[in-house]
């Protein structure tokens, strides 16, 4: 493991640097040309001499090149010669002080120029030979897979891309290329197709919005009690990308209250969730002033009871280093408290600008994670944007992108691996080091709606929806008695309302085991007539007849929020290798067991359970939304045993005649995310 | 803001073409220290003279629109 030390690569980073202000100035004077171009002639004969002249000074392959550029001739004039692969003076300055980038991060890593595979890409990108270097990456992306070839790219990532947008045909992506190159601003659009990534990031809108929310036991354990840099990591690493963040007031070394916002990087999950930390709160947390993402961490702040002025320590990983260097810049914020520190761990925060010059800022980032590069400044940046912040840019080949981008890899690079920099900011942090005096955790949301309230149940509050973040849920259909089904919805009206096929009604059980859940960790178990919806309606769904939940708050809030007949009991999912294995127990007595080889099954996305119930005598229907990947295993070789405990559910399993049946379809998810919002009344009530 | 008249465009493109004679100059400086570093790839040294000879020469042709931009201007009066 290096630090960016090494004379050579540094000198070379300095000619790369004045090759591109001198590009920049090349580019000024191409400008001014094809605006006099471009202005109204004074006289008849003259006029023309000099039109002529400027025509001639702005398209010399010897001179300036194809140089229109600036105003709207020029940008027109510019993407004729984007198409037409001419190229200016200006852009060949810049395309050698890219080269010259990729030089100087090579020295510093020098298996950039021992891999065969990867000097051929360099070769062929700085030589503008796109059809070899598209080959020349696919190469790559064979020989190693897609994860070690990014690994592998990373440190020369951003100057590559730019370099190919500089020299390839499209000319949409040349601004882009051009801001990062010049190391100007933030990149403004993909420099692959040139589509705008402002136009993605303005997508993700909303006030923010945070809820108290309580650790898991196993997470409140291992929460530290005491401040310091690798105890907020470490934090950071217990709170994980789940789209919460934590707040804690620590007693500093001067007797003084401190507060610390720790915020860990995007979550894991579908694009735009209603998480301000997702994909799209990633984009625009980097290349916006403010997001919902920071907006949510105000919010969770204010909830804190943070006093106006206290002093405040930032820390953030990835997306979350990007949100709170937005309220570090946010005048109004900034007013409000005094924002001491900011520590922003592989986060894209180039074009950051903290609003007080006495908020010391912190960035450390791993050359080889391609995150920190996504404002376009990555290892082969040669500007110094930042005289006045402590930046540690180090390389560590042993990691692999994405592995080397977690907040585990840079906790243990801080802690194991770079002792001068933990050093350096365990005493920058000296003020917050000593007790945790209060700790708080907070789920965050784009807005209020996704924050949705708390409902009381007899076992405390509930929060809606419940979120689960990593569920295993298997979902088997059997074939049931048609008349013990009709006598179990109960009554001639609920008869009408159950769905057949062949005569025979499709009975549904459902089992759960949900980790990292609002509600606790817990399982359920659900046994379920498929119903069809009501009139206008014509989705199927599930009247649950009776469910079994493993914990108090679950049973209570299925009795209690859904409307389902709940028992306390136990259940246990297991499978792997195309084995399956549910059982579900009540006390010592074992109610089923859902057993066999249900193979590869097919792949499939794990799909929604609208579910209907009654709820103080109306009917009412809910969701269990699912989110992830999942296997269907039509007809597979597992069978149902129910048990002997004297249980309701056991004795509708037997009255449906599930006891030894197999069933027709089995859908299991081992992990996926699950969400659950209170029941609404049906628009119509049941037949 | 008025558009710019013929002679302030003249003017431009004269310091324009001042200004890339002294990026010439600078790439010929950068080029000579870099000659002394071991760790600067041999393909600089080509593209820096490709780069001073086309500074040269755009210098030149600026000066020379901004020349024929001038004498096409009316004089005043």
């Amino acid at each position: 493991m290096t630090m960016d030390d090494t004379s050579d690569g540094r000198a070379l980073l300095a000619a790369a640097r004045e090759l591109a202000e001198i590009a920049e100035s090349v580019r000024t004077a191409s400008v001014h040309a094809t605006a006099a171009l471009g202005a109204r002639p004074a006289g008849p004969d003259g006029a023309l001499r000099a039109r002529r002249a400027l025509l001639h000074a702005v398209t010399s392959r010897k001179g300036l090149g194809h140089a229109l550029a600036g105003g709207r001739a020029g940008a027109v004039g510019a993407r004729i010669g984007g198409m037409v692969g001419a190229r200016s003076l200006a852009v060949a300055l810049m395309t050698t002080s890219l080269r010259l980038r990729i030089a100087a991060v090579t020295l510093r890593n020098p298996e950039l120029a021992q891999d065969p595979l990867l000097r051929r890409l360099n070769e062929a990108v700085a030589a503008d030979r796109e059809i070899e270097s598209a080959r020349a990456l696919y190469a790559l992306v064979r020989d190693r897979g897609a994860a070690r070839a990014l690994t592998a790219v990373a440190p020369i990532f951003g100057e590559i891309l730019a370099l190919r947008a500089l020299l390839d045909q499209n000319p949409l992506n040349d601004h882009t290329a051009w801001l990062i190159a010049s190391g100007s601003a933030a990149a403004t659009a993909d420099p692959v197709t040139g589509l705008s990534n402002r136009a993605v990031a303005v997508l993700d809108s909303g006030a923010g919005a945070a809820r108290r929310v309580h650790p898991e036991p196993a997470e409140a354990e291992r929460l530290r009690r005491t401040g310091s840099l690798l105890d907020f990591l470490a934090n950071i690493c217990v709170v994980g990308p789940t789209g919460r963040a934590l707040v804690q007031s620590v007693t500093g070394p001067d007797a003084t209250e401190r507060y610390v916002v720790q915020v860990p990087g995007m979550r894991i999950g579908v694009p735009d969730s209603d998480s301000p930390g997702d994909l799209l709160g990633a984009f625009s947390s980097t290349l916006l002033d403010s997001a919902p993402y920071s907006r949510a961490l105000a919010k969770a702040i204010d909830d804190f009871g943070v006093p106006a002025g206290a002093e405040l320590a930032l820390i953030g990983h990835s997306a979350g280093g990007a949100a709170i260097m937005s309220l570090a810049q946010d005048p109004g914020f900034c007013a409000r408290y005094t924002v001491t520190h900011a520590v922003a761990i592989g986060s894209p925060i180039d074009f950051k600008r903290p609003v007080s010059s006495r908020t010391r800022v912190t960035s450390i980032t791993n050359q080889h994670d391609l995150i920190p590069s996504l404002d376009g400044q990555g290892a082969g940046n040669c500007f110094d944007l930042h005289p006045d912040w402590y930046v540690a840019d180090y390389t560590d080949p042993a990691h692999e992108f994405p592995a080397c981008h977690s907040i585990e890899h840079y906790t243990a690079n801080i802690t194991h691996d770079l002792p001068e920099v933990r050093d350096h900011v365990e005493e920058d942090l000296r003020p917050y080091r000593g007790p945790v005096t209060r700790t708080q955790l907070y789920r965050l949301y784009d807005d209020e709606s996704g924050a949705r309230r708390t409902v009381a149940t007899t076992r405390g509050p509930v929060e809606l929806p419940v979120r689960c973040d990593d569920a295993h849920v298997v979902t088997a259909y059997f074939a049931a008695d048609a008349a013990a089904a009709a006598d179990l919805l109960g009554g001639p009206a609920a008869r009408r309302a159950a769905a057949r096929v062949g005569g025979r009604a499709i009975a549904v059980l459902y089992a759960a085991q949900n980790r990292r859940v609002t509600l606790g960790d817990h399982g359920e178990l659900a046994l379920g007539i498929v119903v069809a919806g009501p009139p206008r309606a014509s989705r199927l769904a599930v009247r649950f007849l009776g469910t079994l939940a493993t914990t108090e708050p679950a049973r209570a809030a299925a009795n209690e929020i859904w409307g389902h007949p709940a028992t306390l009991g136990a259940l246990r999912i297991e499978g792997g290798a195309g084995l399956l294995r549910v059982e579900a127990g009540i006390g010592d007595d074992t109610v089923l067991t859902l057993a066999g080889v249900v193979g590869r099954g097919v792949p499939v996305p794990a799909r929604d359970l609208v579910v209907h119930s009654d709820l103080g005598g109306a009917p009412v229907r809910s969701r269990i939304e699912l989110r992830g990947r999942g296997r269907a295993h039509p007809s597979p070789r597992v069978r149902l045993t129910v048990g002997p405990a004297d249980h309701p559910l056991a004795r509708q399993l037997r009255a449906l005649g599930l006891d030894g049946a197999r069933p027709l379809l089995c859908l299991r998810s081992p992990s996926c995310r699950s969400a659950r919002d209170a029941a609404v009344p049906m628009p119509q009530p049941l037949p | 803001m008025p558009a710019p008249d013929g002679e302030t465009h003249a003017r431009i493109l004269d310091a324009d073409a001042a200004e890339l004679a002294r990026c010439a100059t600078r790439l010929r400086e950068l080029s000579a220290r870099l000659r002394a570093d071991p760790a600067t790839p041999g393909w600089l040294f080509d593209a820096l003279n490709a780069h001073i000879t086309s500074c040269v020469v755009a210098s030149a042709d600026l000066a020379e629109a901004a020349a024929r931009l001038r004498a096409s201007v009316p004089p005043p009066g």
